[in-house]
């Protein structure tokens, strides 16, 4: 996986026309300071030290390939929500997975790929995270989506659950199906559960993946120098929300890992009028044993 | 086990002496042997036998130690006590058992097992004499065996400790920490405000949070359990990484 490789030209910008998991009139709420207010005492302000001058981001990039530290080397899964409406949610649960492999010193060479699990998951300790978990308190009506602002004040106010289907077993007393929709061979799916339907006493499990520490960028740059520093931007645009993580300085376009098993880029023009709703979990809960991550 | 044909359990009633005696034979083939004594409080006994995986001793409530000897080799005095004897074929193992001192009305079987058969066509005689001693001070034991130290500890552990306002970990480090990861080290980046799903300082990371934060942030430290081995400040290569391991 190089950041300079030429890019499939079909794979960019891609918004498909059904999905409506981020409606325009949820996507106006997500301004900056809503957001901000939404994350509450997690929300960071982009700090000076990460800033880097633009010139710099392709010696950046080649550090990030030789070192794989992308953000998307700490993605060690695709999610697969077709057809539901849930993509804010499969946004940000990337992000806090990304989060945590990183914290956790792992990285996967390739990515996420289609249909593979890495054996590294199990030997280190990655904890998939169900989205379902946290958007059946965002859209209690199932359809509809929802935006940045809600999901981001559910998660830092109370976390999430772990996935039913784990890379190995962490003896969770808590989990949740990931999705409603399709999943895959590393995601869960089942029926809608409501927050009431969810494991008595989940909330206990679900303080153990909580982001602690959120940034907010104020411009598309430092959205790119977040992701050059291997951390997920998390953001929602054209209808949908997915989370940055490669920046292409050959090419211009910004590669995520998006909620359909494949991967996929937003152009520079995409990334320049996005980033306003966009945010980096810089610190989740971090566990006292690695292998017993929910305590 | 079988016991020996001749009589074995000799009890001499003086206040200070007990005796057992086996009896001589020649060997021809590994023997089991059993035999009881009882020890009166203050009592002396001794014990010959000429084979025998086992010799079991009782004990009674007054008993302060047990002493056991091989004749004419030193006497030894120690719960566990390992009999010296001048032929050697046999060193039995002695075994206290659970309930040494005995409490009340209470008594206490030691077994004393011996450690190799003997061999078969020689005569060997062992005499072994225990002594109950009440208020004697107690045998010196043989001086300790050389241990040798160990070397020196590899960390188990390495963490990267930072303030996110003030550092991005370095690509570098961040990739010699997944090698150290691939080589069974628990290597990981800590941001300094990070806390557990209870709120607190992850109990993994109190000791290197603690000896980071003295050392100043960033630094790399390395552990073996709650020991600090290594703190390297402020690393910026893989090699600093890998080598920071390396007892």
């Amino acid at each position: 996986m190089s950041s300079f490789d030429p890019v499939n030209p079909t794979l960019v910008d891609v918004f498909p026309d059904e999905h409506d998991g981020y409606p325009d009139h949820l996507a106006a709420e997500d301004t900056r300071d809503n957001l901000m207010a939404a994350a509450g005492e997690a929300s960071r302000d982009f700090p000076d030290a990460l800033w880097i001058e633009p010139k710099d981001w392709p010696d950046k990039a080649r550090d990030n390939d030789k070192y794989k530290t992308w953000p998307m080397n700490f993605v060690d899964r695709y999610t697969n929500q077709d057809p539901t409406h849930e993509c804010t949610c499969h946004s940000l649960t990337r992000c806090m997975e990304g989060a945590r492999n990183r914290q956790r010193g792992i990285s996967f060479p390739d990515g996420p790929k289609k249909n593979h699990r890495y054996t590294e998951s199990a030997e280190s300790g990655s904890v998939w995270i169900s989205p379902l978990s946290v958007y059946n308190e965002a859209n209690p009506r199932q359809w509809g989506g929802a935006n940045v602002r809600q999901v981001m004040e559910i998660a830092c106010r109370r976390g999430a659950l772990p996935d039913k289907i784990q890379p190995r077993d962490y003896g969770f007393k808590h989990a949740l199906q990931g999705t409603t929709g399709r999943g895959n061979n590393n995601q869960s799916t089942g029926p809608w559960a409501a927050v009431k339907d969810m494991p008595q006493g989940w909330q206990e499990t679900a303080d153990w993946f909580k982001p602690l520490e959120v940034i907010f960028p104020e411009s598309w740059e430092q959205a790119v120098c977040l992701v050059l520093h291997g951390m997920l931007v998390g953001v929602g645009r054209n209808g949908h929300a997915i989370p940055w993580g490669m920046w292409n300085p050959s090419e211009q376009v910004m590669a995520y890992p998006d909620s359909y098993d494949v991967t996929r880029y937003d152009s520079l023009r995409t990334v320049k009028s996005a980033w306003q709703g966009s945010f980096a979990i810089a610190t989740m809960t971090a566990p006292d044993d690695w292998f017993k991550p929910a305590g | 086990m079988r016991l020996i044909s001749t009589a074995l359990l000799l009890l001499f009633f003086r206040p200070a002496l007990g005796q057992i005696h086996l009896s001589e034979e020649k060997i021809t083939s590994p023997v089991l042997c059993e035999a009881w004594v009882d020890v009166p409080a203050g009592g002396e006994s001794s014990v010959k036998w000429t084979s025998g995986p086992e010799l079991k001793i009782r004990v009674s409530k007054d008993t302060k130690h047990i002493a056991f000897g091989a004749l004419p080799g030193p006497r030894i005095a120690k719960l566990i006590a390992e009999i010296q004897t001048d032929q050697v074929v046999t060193f039995p193992e002695f075994v206290p058992g659970p309930k040494y001192p005995p409490k009340g009305d209470d008594k206490t079987d030691f077994t004393v097992v011996p450690r190799t058969v003997r061999i078969p066509g020689q005569t060997v005689k062992h005499e072994l004499t225990f002594a109950i001693d009440e208020g004697k001070p107690p045998i010196q034991p043989p001086p300790p065996v050389p241990v040798t130290p160990p070397g020196p500890t590899k960390g188990t552990a390495a963490t990267y400790i930072y303030e996110k306002d003030n550092t991005a970990p370095p690509a570098a480090v961040q990739s010699g920490l997944h090698q150290l990861n691939k080589k069974g080290v628990l290597a990981t980046l800590f941001e300094e405000d990070t806390k557990d799903g209870d709120g607190d300082v992850p109990d993994l990371y109190k000791v290197p949070l603690a000896a980071a934060q003295k050392a100043g942030l960033p630094s790399l430290v390395v552990t073996a359990g709650d020991t600090v081995l290594k703190v390297v400040p402020n690393p910026t290569t893989e090699q600093q990484v890998l080598e920071a391991i390396a007892p």
